[in-house]
């Protein structure tokens, strides 16, 4: 095996408005042992009046989707993950987790989720901006790829909303299911896309980022050992 | 979302944001040092840390014959002005036998549980964003562990984050280490530029 050492920003892409639905990384190069992603913004929960987010409720956090498998990506008809997301709500001990996304319970689901906030009212910039960090190992290879997401909460607006209402960290994972019979080969394909996204609202109307909301990848590292070809047809 | 279809659901909006792929370097080390009881991380606003973006700090944390207790810190602008009653956070660690906490600091420093003792390992990594940014919000995550020996009821890990309310570069960090007593062996960090510019 051959180690080199190989850090590099691959790419990085930034809002410059509110009315962003997502962030998007496509053609990532994935000769690296692990990519990294960062996130960091927050999500316009208010939604300028177009999405039926209520207040003083609690929020899923960003969504996400990779490898193509989205509506009117390359890998569309790969479209089905799986997903498990955990939060640490301040006002309890407790870790509490969920399998699937708040609109898919414990099934393949279109899309993944991560984090959990509590929306106050209007849009509160100053404190429900948030870091999220993903890491995918041997994005490169056939195998499926699965991306480890770790981030803070965030506390909402008010003194007395801060203690009960605000969370200390989000962790999950998600994957494009690699063994439900309806996952197309495709999934197999290397992590050389990713969508971050601000959501939907409960009518499934998408929301949107905040501005300066930030989506970046690092390639970390290179092994001779990671790249194995993506040649699924034969297996 | 009943009576919505995937399809229905996955037709988003227009894209404000384009892509960029620009491969540059990951970054570079800043600044490096050691403390010793309460110490400051300075200079951070520096022509080397302008550009990047964000900022990735490794931290080791221990006390000088001094049993586990709280660490925490606050950002800085130009000047050394504490910026900590801008900050909004959340903390949480669990032990192997010493149970969990939580909790959250609105409009004061972050707090972080536990410090080391002594040469026991105890790393805690913090990753940053905006740091310089003369005109957007910070926010931070960290994530860390700590285990020193035999004494496992003091094995925790611990995370949390939050953001600055304040459009402030941020140009040094203030840490508080608990009793104080380190000795500058014990207490360490490595300053890293991410996401350049």
């Amino acid at each position: 095996m051959t180690v080199k050492s190989k850090f590099y920003t691959l790419g990085s892409v930034e809002t410059s408005n509110s009315s962003s639905n997502y962030l998007q990384l496509t053609g990532i190069n994935t000769d690296f042992a692990v990519l990294r992603f960062v996130f960091n913004g927050m999500i316009d929960h208010s939604g300028g009046g177009t999405t039926n987010v209520a207040s003083n409720q609690w929020q899923q956090g960003v969504s996400i989707q990779f490898q193509g498998a989205w509506a009117g990506g390359p890998n569309a008809s790969a479209a089905k993950y799986r997903n498990h997301q955990c939060w640490q709500a301040a006002n309890s001990s407790n870790w509490y987790h969920s399998l699937g996304v708040a609109a898919h319970s414990y099934s393949v689901t279109p899309y993944c989720e991560i984090g959990r906030q509590y929306y106050s009212s209007g849009n509160v910039d100053s404190s429900e901006r948030f870091t999220l960090e993903g890491i995918c190992v041997m994005p490169g290879n056939n195998q499926s790829k699965q991306i480890l997401w770790k981030g803070s909460g965030t506390s909402p607006a008010t003194a007395y909303q801060g203690t009960s209402y605000s969370c200390s960290g989000w962790a999950g994972e998600t994957k494009l299911d690699a063994q439900n019979s309806a996952s197309a080969a495709v999934a197999m394909s290397p992590m050389n896309s990713i969508r971050i996204g601000a959501g939907w609202d409960s009518a499934g109307t998408p929301k949107t980022l905040g501005v300066y909301s930030c989506l970046t990848v690092f390639g970390e590292g290179w092994t001779s050992d990671v790249q194995t070809g993506n040649d699924w047809s034969g297996t | 979302m009943a009576g919505v279809t995937t399809a229905a659901r996955m037709s988003l909006g227009p894209i404000a944001a384009t892509e960029v792929l620009n491969p540059k370097g990951i970054g570079e080390i800043i600044t490096y040092g050691s403390g010793n009881g309460q110490y400051r991380i300075s200079g951070l606003n520096t022509v080397a840390m302008q550009k990047y973006h964000d900022m990735e700090i490794w931290f080791k944390s221990s006390n000088q014959s001094t049993w586990t207790t709280s660490w925490g810190f606050y950002f800085e602008s130009a000047g050394q002005t504490s910026m900590s009653g801008q900050m909004n956070s959340s903390y949480y660690y669990a032990g192997y036998s010493s149970g969990a906490s939580h909790g959250t600091n609105n409009g004061g420093n972050y707090y972080n549980y536990p410090s080391g003792y002594s040469s026991y390992g105890h790393m805690f990594k913090l990753y940053i964003s905006n740091v310089g940014s003369s005109s957007n919000i910070k926010s931070w995550h960290g994530y860390g562990g700590y285990t020193n020996g035999s004494a496992t009821s003091y094995v925790t890990c611990q995370q949390g984050g939050g953001s600055l309310t304040s459009s402030n570069p941020i140009d040094s960090i203030y840490i508080s280490n608990g009793y104080g007593n380190g000795s500058t062996s014990y207490q360490g960090f490595t300053v890293f530029g991410r996401r350049p510019k």
